[in-house]
């Protein structure tokens, strides 16, 4: 008993010195506003005689007292711009792109871990908790390696930007001097309780304590989501400067340099972002377990984990493009310029290949299901109505991918003798594209309902009604889906351009409707055999590598697009770029970069999880035990 | 519950909710924005 | 193809030579033939992925700052290899097959993007600092002129229109058309001889005046001198109507000229100085001073009203277009200055007289019907783009030929013009203005 009271109290106190790590950088933080506003007071009342500076807030408007150096005007040249003999840019886009995608990726894992050890202290069934507990440790294992590498890369960064571009990143660190400050301190803050966290974890593992250890991932996750948001604080400031003048100078509110106009949207997109980004890798990691594993138990492990990593990131990739929407209202409503460069300017081709990751995405996450319902017996009835929806997946994808007005010069406009082309003006509607993309997303939803209820059979009274109505509502959605579509061409386009909202209210309403009603349905429903973890094919393994690759590529693309839409500004119209790499490079070279990224983030991490199984091997078997393949698998697990 | 487990019944009565749902829902929101969904049959 | 097998071994020659002298050690030292078989075939295919993949570099290499479209093959090439590589070394297989597959769709969606159209983003605009007041009046001219007609040297030409707006109505040159705004030829001297001795203007009286507008700001007073006349007739257009250039109906009480330093032109103080001092220069007369010319705006422009000069902002709007699409719609009716001859129901301040009424959803059937048409439209959108983008080729009665500029295919861009016939064509006699977007 003394034992345990004494293990509970080390327990609060460590929870506690999170805490305290967590407000450590608060506290720190308190007294630098207090001095700054005492250091213009002093200096106000030294100016008195002469006169105090005042400047206007580029975006807030208000004015404010001058009290930073003006953004510095740079020329070409060894000052401003040092060099290898190298692009420069390209240089600093690699190191940024690794740092994010490591970063990422280790702010997202501590999240599913929370969830999954949340299931895992719910769930009542003693063994899937033992599994899903096991799982989330799996999962921080993995993270922790990457975290070292993730601040490695950090340094990196800083070092890359400090060499290449001192004029640029002394300005910015002026401005942020004491946000710095605090996403230094906060990355120690992290540091400390993510190795509590993972120490603690055998430590915590009963009654009482474990709750603990689950709090102190929620305070992990916590400082992991302030660090992102402080660190999308600068990117904010350089898309839409606020809080300085027009000539750059820091106005004395710390406030307004963090909280730009694109702050917010860009936070929710990221968070989103990672999830599913987070979700992919791990998917990717336990496909290639699965891949090389020799023995069944561990191949139905691996099998689950990849499920459940692969649903958790398909969860958050649904809302991603609504976030994407608002972040794309944010800047048409910052500057309209902006959104036309990155719509139907200079970028409108990426955006093109966006739409096609987007159908590649969606494309996997579909193969992959439907590869899954194989380990299920009873859901051989689903099979033969696969190809009709490959068959609508593929139309889908068709119209969804059709690009319809680029960019046009009044001499190609002339040369078409109209606003559009006579023939392909037809094609690529937004309404139509519309309807090809909610087509994809509602089919993706069919087959999730599917494999729900695969191996089932429902026993409630109205089971008959419940599967007509289940069949006639989603025949109805995909009509008013595409009837909508087809719509579009036959009215003007300022009426036109509302129909997209209820095609996406048709969308959510089947996804909502449908699970909740296949929810209700499969209550309590007859099984007709267990879920044979890992009697999946191979081939389903590399959808989830595809969905994995597919998403670290889009991310290095949208990422890319965020950047370069600043043009030729380091600071959008406050600080030029007079570099000699000020030009926006082709899709194709954006394109080869990206594949590098890519590449070499996907071989270095395999790297690791390489290494990591080295270590696995010569540790005894001992955690396998709790490792099922032969314990039946509740409905719940899904 | 019994009438509704004969096929055609729960056929019939799926479409009505079905395409009675849709309509609303194409209907509110385009007038939430302002826009007429009828305007084609209005003309 | 030969160079590139050639330059991938001179890059990989040691790697390979060390594989095949692994090869004829195993051969030699390997006793058990089965094993010696294995080893043996093992690290021939060693030495083919080896190559492989040197070539993929070398591919990459050769391509890197030239064709920058070949760089996918390299990844292509590395897919190949390392498949070739999990089929024989089994205990590393996964990692090789998925490492390899990653390659694949790498190597896919890089060689799509290659395969799409390449735009490349030119470098930003040179910045360049206008200091106006230390100009020559040379170089003030050639800006005005670059103002009003977008380039230096355009003057001369029927037709070209510069951010400044004015030849949409005025000519300028002897002989040009000038149906809606007087000929601008010999202002400078027209302007102090006639205008200012015009009873109608009614100089330091500005409460006698008949127009709607007596006086640009209250207290500003009238013109005195041709400049100033010139900087008021800008700045209140209202204020002095040349007789026979007044809004139809109003008696020439009222102008259909825009206040030029007010959006959407917003011209501002030195713009207006510029355009000034090319109508100065261009007839050989000696224009006044800038610092004369700015005072001169000052006196009718009070303080709020003078637009914000636009320094570091990048010459964005560096394109000639009037409106790109991306304004709603009444905002390009604006731009394109339509709202000073038409009148366009639900349009907003769209009171023009000169040309007709805009009810396109009505009338464009009827004109197409009528037998005098000889355009080719089918439809009524048809119709609307054919009447802007080739105004003569119907000409609604009363109304003369050539009033209106035919630049506006040039000059709106393909979204512009769309939001414009799509909002016309929904334009009806007697029913609400259509919604603007």
């Amino acid at each position: 008993m003394g034992l345990v009271t004494r293990k509970n109290l080390f327990a609060i106190m460590g929870l506690c010195a999170m805490v305290g790590l967590l407000l450590l950088p608060i506290v720190m933080a308190l007294p630098s506003p207090a001095i700054g506003e005492e250091a213009p007071a002093a200096d106000a009342e030294k100016k008195e005689g002469d006169k105090v500076e005042k400047g206007r807030d580029v975006y807030y408007k208000t004015e404010g007292i001058v009290m930073g150096a003006p953004a510095p005007k740079t020329v070409d040249g060894p000052r401003d711009y040092p060099r290898y003999n190298f692009e420069s840019r390209v240089l600093l886009w690699f190191a940024n792109q690794q740092h994010l995608y490591y970063g990422s990726f280790v702010l997202a894992v501590p999240i599913f871990c929370m969830i999954i050890e949340f299931m895992g202290v719910v769930t009542k069934d003693k063994a899937l908790a033992k599994r899903y507990d096991q799982l989330a440790y799996d999962f921080i294992k993995i993270s922790l390696t990457a975290y070292s590498l993730t601040a490695v890369l950090g340094g990196i960064l800083i070092f890359t930007f400090l060499t290449l571009y001192p004029a640029f990143f002394g300005y910015l660190s002026g401005i942020f001097r004491p946000v710095m400050h605090i996403y230094a301190l906060m990355f120690v803050a992290e540091s400390g309780t993510l190795y509590i966290y993972y120490y603690g974890w055998d430590k915590m593992k009963e009654g009482f304590l474990k709750w603990i250890h689950l709090s102190m991932s929620v305070v992990l996750n916590i400082i992991g989501t302030l660090l992102m948001f402080l660190a999308n604080s600068w990117i904010g400031f350089m898309m839409s400067p606020a809080g300085v003048d027009e000539q750059g100078r820091f106005l004395g509110n710390i406030w307004h340099v963090i909280h730009t106009a694109l702050w917010n949207p860009l936070n929710l997109h990221r968070i989103l972002g990672n999830m599913a980004f987070g979700g992919g890798v791990v998917a990717a990691y336990a496909a290639y377990k699965f891949l090389a594993s020799k023995t069944d138990e561990d191949r139905a492990h691996y099998d689950w984990m990849g499920y459940i990593a692969m649903a958790l990131g398909v969860a958050f990739l649904i809302p991603l493009p609504f976030a994407g929407y608002w972040l794309m209202r944010e800047v048409y409503a910052y500057r309209q310029q902006m959104g036309i460069t990155l719509m139907g300017g200079l970028l409108a081709w990426l955006f093109i290949i966006q739409a096609t990751m987007i159908g590649i995405l969606f494309l996997s996450t579909n193969y992959y299901l439907w590869q899954a319902m194989g380990r299920m017996r009873g859901a051989e009835k689903y099979q033969r109505y696969i190809k009709y929806l490959v068959f609508l997946l593929a139309c889908g994808y068709m119209v969804f991918i059709t690009p319809h007005t680029m960019v046009m010069t009044p001499a190609e406009l002339k040369a078409m003798g109209g606003q559009q082309h006579p023939v392909l003006g037809n094609y690529g509607v937004m309404s139509a594209k519309n309807g090809g993309i909610n087509v994809i997303i509602t089919t993706t939803v069919l087959s999730f309902v599917w494999y729900m209820r695969g191996n089932k059979v429902s026993t409630v009274s109205w089971a008959k009604f419940g599967n007509i109505f289940m069949g006639v509502f989603f025949a109805c959605a995909y009509i008013n889906i595409i009837g909508l579509a087809v719509y579009g061409y036959y009215i003007p386009a300022n009426v036109r351009v509302g129909l997209s909202v209820p095609q996406v209210a048709t969308t959510l309403s089947c996804l909502f409707f449908m699970f909740a009603l296949n929810g209700v349905m499969m209550k309590g429903a007859k099984q007709m055999g267990p879920i044979e973890w890992g009697k999946i094919s191979a081939r389903s393994q590399y959808a989830l590598i595809m969905l994995a690759t597919a998403f670290t590529w889009m991310m290095g693309l949208m990422g890319y697009i965020r950047s370069s839409v600043r043009l030729f500004w380091h600071v959008n119209e406050i600080m030029r770029d007079n570099s000699p790499w000020a030009y926006t490079h082709t899709v194709g070279f954006a394109a080869n970069m990206i594949s590098f990224n890519v590449l070499f983030f996907w071989v270095s991490i395999l790297f690791v999880f390489w290494l990591g199984s080295l270590a696995a091997k010569k540790a005894p078997v001992e955690a396998k035990a709790g490792v099922p393949g032969a314990v039946p698998q509740p409905a719940a697990s899904h | 519950m019994s009438a509704l487990n004969n096929p055609v019944v729960a056929v019939i009565v799926s479409l009505i909710v079905a395409v009675g749902y849709f309509a609303m829902v194409d209907h509110y929101l385009m007038d939430m924005q302002g826009l007429d969904f009828w305007y084609l049959f209005r003309q | 193809m030969g160079n590139l097998i050639s330059e991938a071994l001179s890059m990989g020659w040691v790697a390979i030579a060390i594989l095949a002298g692994l090869l004829v050690y195993f051969q030699v030292s390997i006793a058990d033939p089965a094993a010696k078989k294995r080893a043996v075939f093992k690290t021939f295919i060693g030495i083919v992925a080896t190559f492989l993949l040197f070539m993929a570099i070398a591919n990459y290499k050769n391509n890197f700052y030239g064709e920058n479209r070949m760089l996918p093959a390299s990844l292509a090439l590395i897919t190949v290899t390392s498949f070739v590589m999990a089929m024989y070394f089994t205990n590393l297989g996964a990692l090789l097959k998925i490492g390899g597959f990653m390659f694949f769709v790498a190597a896919f969606l890089s060689g799509y993007g290659n395969w799409l159209p390449q735009v490349e983003g030119g470098f930003p605009p040179k910045e360049e600092k206008i200091t106006w007041d230390s100009m020559t009046p040379q170089q003030l001219a050639d800006k005005g002129e670059e103002i009003i007609f977008g380039g230096i040297g355009k003057s001369s030409v029927q037709g070209e229109i510069g951010k400044g707006q004015c030849p949409l109505c005025h000519g300028f040159q002897k002989g040009f058309l000038s149906e809606r705004a007087p000929n601008l030829y010999g202002l400078p001297e027209r302007a102090e001889k006639e205008r200012l001795a015009d009873p109608r203007y009614s100089m330091n009286a500005p409460a006698k005046r008949d127009t709607v507008e007596k006086e640009a700001c209250p207290g500003c007073g009238t013109g005195t001198t041709a400049q100033e006349y010139i900087a008021e007739s800008h700045a209140c257009p209202n204020c002095y109507v040349v007789a026979g250039f007044g809004l139809k109906g109003s008696n020439d009480r009222e102008s259909q000229m825009p206040k030029i330093h007010k959006p959407p032109i917003s011209l501002s103080l030195p713009e207006l100085a510029a355009v000034d001092t090319w109508m100065y220069l261009r007839e050989g007369k000696e224009p006044p001073s800038y610092e004369d010319m700015i005072k001169s705006y000052e006196k009718f422009i009070p303080e709020s009203d003078r637009p914000k000069q636009q320094e570091d902002k990048p010459a964005g709007a560096a394109s000639s277009l009037l409106a790109d699409g991306s304004e709603p719609v009444d905002q390009i009716f604006a731009k394109g200055q339509c709202v000073s001859c038409h009148v366009i129901p639900g349009i907003p301040g769209a009171v023009g007289t000169i040309g007709p009424k805009l009810e396109e959803g009505t009338n464009a059937p009827l004109r197409l019907k009528d037998p005098g048409y000889k355009g080719t439209a089918k439809s009524t959108t048809e119709y609307i783009m054919e009447s802007i983008v080739e105004p003569s080729a119907y000409v609604v009665k009363p109304f003369p030929d050539n009033t209106m500029p035919k630049v506006f295919g040039q000059k709106l861009s393909a979204g512009a013009l769309k939001k414009i016939v799509d909002y016309l064509s929904q334009v009806k006699v007697g029913a609400p203005p259509p919604k603007i977007s």
